[in-house]
């Protein structure tokens, strides 16, 4: 009698949760779990055009990991997983760099610091398509503020095609625009580290006989490495998945690079070319480049966690 | 080993708030001098001054034989213990240890051999491999500690080191920090606002308020000899009961009378002749709870001079007793007694001053007036 009641009772606390948990699990399961395993799904099957999406058993053809197989000989992909690279190798570094020199000059008590504070914040709330456009046209031909600049001290090369148009700078065009937008959201998570710090420990370092640069070295850096390991891996998530910043600045273009025997365009990155297969309506080939996008992304943030975390 | 030598150092911040000023202090080769006083006093910010945390703004300050107003901290040949222990939170105990030694550049060899001198003295040897998160809050302490003695320094300086230790913990490495100075006799100047560490563990203290030195004497001279009320008030547990008393005289005696009306002592001329000048006047009369005395508990069978004074509260501490009390004139008073004398509220007892021990105080100025 006093355990059924219990039980009663304990079923009746469950459902309780499960009503307070429902809108939530509502939402997750229908935009999250659900399209998380149909693209699993549909990267196993053929997809046409024609093909009705919404019924799994219409007339998509199984076809097992033929799209995967296909993916591995596909140059365009390769090359795309290359360029993802480079634009890593060009953004992660110096964001974090950016960010935690910012960090470290608004940790001193300078007046107007609330203000620049919110100044290098501010662009990380912008539209990244809002801040391709902006600096698509800094970049433009022979009005935009940055050929001319370059133009005034005697170098005028991109005055008549602008620098994204120029397979050697598009990238690093698009990448510095990245880094000054993103160095603003690594600044503020830097900043509140660096202020958790107590005072003290910086002063035991003075004494201890530390300078500026030691203090940096030994003491911040160290201090704040698990906000490093964080924006290296939402950094390297960003890179896998950017599409924005492509679409408004550059389209995967310039495409005049040869790779793999094959016209590759300078600055299309895997998430333009995941893009570019859905536009195209190979929705089976699509969701197979998301999975391998994944397997990779998975794999980078275990191996930076690992190394990141070594020491602790 | 150094003495520190500070003449009339000032530090003035924005706005003209006085962090500390006229501070005149000669600190002595070995010496362990403690600076007291309520938080705002000024002691901390000495400290820092001495330290090289704080500009001076202005006077100067000697560390043994040069000036070092404008020498960085890691050349004025110092180390500091600060209040949250500041260890390195991501370096183990003994990376935290050597690090002073390590951008000292001193040979490896060297480092390994002082870290493991100084893990001995301090019996931290089993936690060298630990990091600071792994520790209790006295062995983080004692690391403290022994990032200050690794580096052999002329002077050590303590910013309140204790306050963050549980009671049992704090009594204990209050003996051990006495016994390290013992071995190590390098100068020491310590910081706090709890006037049993000051009294127990300075050869001389340094009594501060808002900013200036109150008082600098070895420790039973300034529980004995108060300048001030606020000395006299600050130093010693339980606090000395004040009385605001009007002073008159017979003429072969002193008459002292509580001002809220209450008790009246007659005390004779010897030693208290400052009073003739007092007379018709009111004065602040101390009297150290220890000088108060139960007439009865005593075996005292007869006796002029008591005082009337009803039991509030009593505090038994086990060997002794805090006895809480009203006199007639409404003051309070704290008597302090043996343990065995046991008392209920509401009690009426009778209690004598210690004559030679009262002290009085001057009611504009504070300042104490006794002669001797």
């Amino acid at each position: 009698m006093k355990i059924s009641s219990r039980n009663t009772k304990n079923i009746r606390n469950n459902v309780a949760a499960y009503l307070f948990l429902f809108p939530f699990l509502a939402v997750f399961f229908t935009f999250l779990a659900y399209p998380v395993i149909y693209s699993l799904i549909l990267s196993l099957h053929k997809v046409s055009w024609s093909t009705n999406l919404y019924n799994v058993f219409s007339d998509m053809k199984f076809v097992g990991l033929d799209n995967y197989i296909a993916l591995l000989q596909d140059s365009h992909f390769w090359w795309s997983l290359v360029v993802t690279a480079y634009y890593a190798i060009l953004t992660i570094p110096f964001t974090i760099f950016l960010g935690l020199i910012l960090a470290i000059l608004l940790n001193n008590k300078l007046p107007g610091v609330s203000l620049f504070r919110s100044a290098y914040f501010l662009p990380s709330v912008l539209d990244m398509l809002v801040v391709g456009v902006i600096w698509t046209l800094l970049y433009s031909p022979h009005f935009g503020i940055l050929p001319n600049i370059l133009n005034s001290v005697g170098y005028s090369n991109f005055m008549d095609n602008g620098i994204l148009a120029s397979p050697r700078t598009a990238l690093p065009g698009v990448a510095l625009a990245m880094v000054l937008r993103g160095a603003g959201f690594g600044m503020i998570l830097f900043l509140s580290a660096i202020q958790n710090i107590p005072v003290s420990v910086y002063e035991a370092a003075d004494i201890d006989g530390a300078n500026a640069w030691q203090k940096l070295i030994y003491i911040t850096i160290p201090l704040v490495k698990p906000i490093i390991l964080f924006l290296v891996i939402m950094g390297t998530i960003a890179s896998l998945n950017a599409f924005t910043e492509i679409y408004a600045m550059t389209q995967g273009g310039p495409y005049v690079v040869e790779f793999m025997g094959k016209i590759q365009g300078a600055t299309r990155l895997s998430g333009y070319y995941l893009f570019e297969k859905w536009e195209a309506m190979k929705f089976g080939y699509a969701a197979a480049v998301s999975y391998v996008l994944l397997l990779i992304t998975l794999v980078i943030s275990l191996i930076n966690a690992r190394l990141m975390g070594k020491r602790d | 080993m150094a003495e520190v030598i500070l003449k009339d150092i000032a530090k003035i911040y924005k706005g003209g708030v006085i962090g500390c000023k006229d501070i005149n202090l000669h600190i002595k080769d070995r010496e362990f001098c403690v600076l007291v006083g309520p938080s705002g006093c000024g002691k901390s910010t000495t400290l820092r001054v001495i330290a090289g945390l704080e500009d001076i703004t202005s006077g100067e300050l000697r560390i043994g034989d040069r000036v070092v107003n404008d020498v960085r901290p890691k050349e004025r040949d110092i180390a500091m213990v600060f209040q949250n222990y500041a260890l390195y939170p991501h370096m183990k105990v003994w990376e935290n240890l050597a690090f002073g030694l390590k951008l000292r550049k001193y040979p490896a060899d060297e480092i390994k051999k002082r870290v493991k001198e100084a893990a001995r003295v301090l019996e931290i040897e089993h936690l060298l491999d630990r990091r600071p998160k792994a520790l209790s809050g006295g062995q983080r302490q004692r690391v403290a500690l022994g990032r200050a003695i690794v580096r052999k320094p002329k002077v050590f300086l303590f910013d309140e080191p204790l306050s963050n230790l549980d009671a049992k913990l704090r009594v204990q490495m209050r003996v051990e920090i006495k016994k390290l100075h013992a071995k190590l006799q390098i100068t020491s100047i310590y910081v706090t606002h709890d006037q049993v560490e000051a009294m127990t563990m300075g050869d001389r203290i340094v009594v501060m308020k808002d900013g200036y030195i109150q008082q600098v004497e070895d420790p039973i001279k300034l529980y004995e000899k108060p300048v001030s009320k606020f000395v006299a008030g600050f130093i010693g547990s339980p606090p000395i009961n004040l009385f605001k008393v009007k002073i008159a005289s017979d003429g072969k005696f002193f008459l002292i009378s509580e001002s809220g009306g209450g008790f009246k002592l007659s005390i004779g001329r010897e030693g208290f002749g400052f009073l003739s000048s007092f007379e018709g006047k009111e004065l602040i009369m101390g009297v150290r709870p220890e000088h108060v005395i139960d007439r009865i508990y005593g075996g005292i069978k007869e006796a002029e001079n008591t005082v009337a004074a009803v039991v509030e509260a009593e505090e038994p501490m086990g060997s002794e007793n805090y006895i809480h009390l009203k006199t007639q004139g409404s003051s309070e008073l704290v008597m302090k007694t043996v343990g065995a004398n046991r008392v209920k509220a509401g009690d009426r007892l009778e209690l004598m001053f210690n004559a030679d021990k009262l002290h009085f105080f001057h009611p504009d100025t504070d300042k104490r007036l006794n002669e001797n």
